[in-house]
């Protein structure tokens, strides 16, 4: 399998502060990854070291090359929208696509101008002026219009409403994604992503907990719910977490239980990660 | 060749008002002295004499009075323009990132050395055109003015009047532009000041090595070299575009202010953006 990007012994240190320690990461080209961790966990700082903006200890290549090697064309394959809208409020919104599009070799001007008359947004207004919804879909029009190989997205959608969220997303799929293509979305919103990541990796004060497909990760966690009195035996099986609801008991289990009784239910990707981050 | 004026035109938009500001003060500074001059005819109409044109002056003394005369003009908006470059220059490289937009800018593919050069010109350089604009303006009244009270068109005069207000600028944007470009990539906001306030605590340090060794030992002024690099700005007979241009102190204030943006640059290039 081709990796866009790979990660090595990846450290982070912001004075006292350790934000990631010893990361080992391979992303594989033609992906949608699900970034997850808690706040403060290291995800924007991964991010950030992936895309050469901060300094570390340890190797990151992105197309089989050190980022520290990498100049500028880098972001010439490589769009990353961060997790605030971080337009320039003194430009106005065609401004802003016009000193994108100059500055750009990969800029699709077909589907530039496609996207743009599709979307409801006041071409003539200052960035300023834009709500945080019409200023995240600027953003993420902006990028789609690049063609390139890597899309890095820190959470994207913090602070937007539902309808805004399921748009972005939409967009994001329809016009983005393809086989050629990796996606990194980092979150901590799980349940909204849940249904268009392949893999996932979460990410726990600063280490890797899990760096695995989505199908592979829910084959082998699995939600337990038994009648109270078999506890005990569900206990033996080291589950990671357990609630009681009227007369019975249900349980978050690696592998596979053998239990009478037992009702056997697929977790969501959110019980999986608060089931292992809450251990740490 | 596109990507460059498009970093031009861009810096140029996002400082739009501190190049035009100056320009309306000027043009109000003109207004006012316009309205007060015409009330003052008015009320003492009987009592003005225009008309020198039956005195006799010597042709080379008429050039040189309109040449002062026009830049003692410009002097005011030089005065105007400067206090704008120091307030423009002071957040070349910290603007963005007080907007919390440094992320869009630096993930764009542009080398960051064309991307500062596109920030130094215009924030350092540019407010030069408007000046030139504003002393062609001026050269052109003056030379109008003298006609009808003098007799003679000395426009030539008058805009070699005005090039020495925008020479006059150039040098304050070299050497305190720059300088000035260099402490917005050090200081995340009030470069100017606290950049002041670094230079002064140098100049008080030379002081005291200097009263501690009873004046034994010479130290620079920091103040007094930065000025100094200015060169010659006496007016007195001597002046004109040759005798302020050629002079080495320019030379040095070249090196200085690439000293101070090649500095900056790499200052820019290195600083982390912290998560």
């Amino acid at each position: 399998m081709e990796h866009y990007i790979n990660v090595k012994n990846l450290t982070k240190n912001y004075k006292n502060v350790t934000a990631l320690q010893n990361v080992d990461l391979d992303i594989p080209k033609g992906r949608i990854i699900g970034l997850m961790g808690k706040n403060g966990a290291g995800k924007s700082t991964l991010l950030k070291c992936i895309l050469g903006l901060l300094r570390y200890e340890g190797e990151i290549s992105m197309f089989d090359k050190s980022i520290r090697e990498w100049k500028h064309e880098l972001y010439g394959r490589v769009a990353f929208i961060p997790d605030v809208s971080g337009l320039d409020p003194r430009l106005t919104v065609k401004q802003t696509i016009d000193f994108t599009a100059t500055v750009n070799d990969s800029w699709n001007w077909d589907k530039s101008e496609r996207l743009f008359a599709q979307s409801d947004l006041p071409c003539d207004q200052k960035v300023a002026t834009l709500s945080k919804g019409m200023k995240t879909k600027l953003y993420l029009l902006l990028t789609l219009s690049k063609d390139v190989d890597v899309l890095l997205l820190d959470e994207p959608t913090l602070g937007l409403d539902i309808v805004f969220r399921k748009e972005f997303y939409d967009l994001l799929l329809g016009e983005f994604y393809d086989e050629s293509k990796t996606v990194i979305i980092s979150t901590h919103q799980v349940a909204e992503v849940e249904n268009i990541l392949q893999d996932v990796i979460f990410i726990d004060k600063g280490s890797v907990l899990v760096n695995e497909s989505v199908d592979a990760l829910k084959d082998r966690w699995h939600i337990y719910e038994v009648p109270q009195d078999q506890e005990e035996t569900l206990m033996q099986y080291n589950p990671k977490v357990v609630t009681k609801t009227l007369g019975h008991v249900r349980a978050l289990v690696e592998g596979k239980v053998d239990i009478s009784d037992s009702k056997k239910i697929i977790p969501s990707l959110a019980e999986i990660f608060i089931a292992l981050t809450q251990g740490n | 060749m596109s990507h460059y004026l498009t970093l031009l035109k861009t810096e140029y938009i996002k400082r739009k008002s501190s190049y035009w500001l100056p320009v309306w003060i000027v043009a109000g500074i003109v207004l006012l002295v316009l309205i007060i001059s015409i009330t003052a005819m008015v009320a003492h109409w009987d009592e003005i004499e225009i008309g020198m044109i039956n005195m006799a002056f010597d042709y080379e003394d008429i050039q040189d009075g309109v040449m002062f005369g026009t830049y003692g003009s410009m002097i005011l908006v030089v005065f105007v323009f400067s206090i704008f470059l120091l307030i423009t220059s002071q957040s070349s490289l910290s603007k963005e990132k007080e907007l919390g937009c440094e992320l869009f800018y630096r993930c764009q593919p542009v080398n960051i050395w064309v991307c500062t050069a596109a920030k130094y010109l215009m924030h350092v350089f540019a407010g030069a055109v408007f000046l030139l604009g504003i002393g062609l303006i001026l050269g052109l009244i003056m030379a109008i003015v003298l006609a009808s009270t003098m007799g003679g068109f000395y426009l030539g005069s008058a805009i070699v009047g005005s090039l020495l207000g925008v020479v006059l600028y150039l040098k304050i944007a070299l050497v305190f532009g720059s300088l000035l470009f260099l402490f917005s990539s050090i200081f995340k906001n009030n470069a100017f000041l606290k950049g002041a306030i670094f230079l002064g605590l140098i100049d008080l340090v030379f002081f005291m090595i200097e009263e501690i060794t009873r004046n034994t030992i010479n130290m620079p002024s920091i103040y007094e070299g930065l000025v100094a690099l200015l060169g010659n700005l006496n007016v007195d007979a001597d002046l004109g575009l040759g005798y302020v241009l050629a002079d080495y102190r320019l030379l040095i204030a070249l090196v200085f202010a690439g000293a101070c943006y090649a500095g900056a640059t790499l200052i820019y290039k290195h600083k982390t953006i912290e998560a």
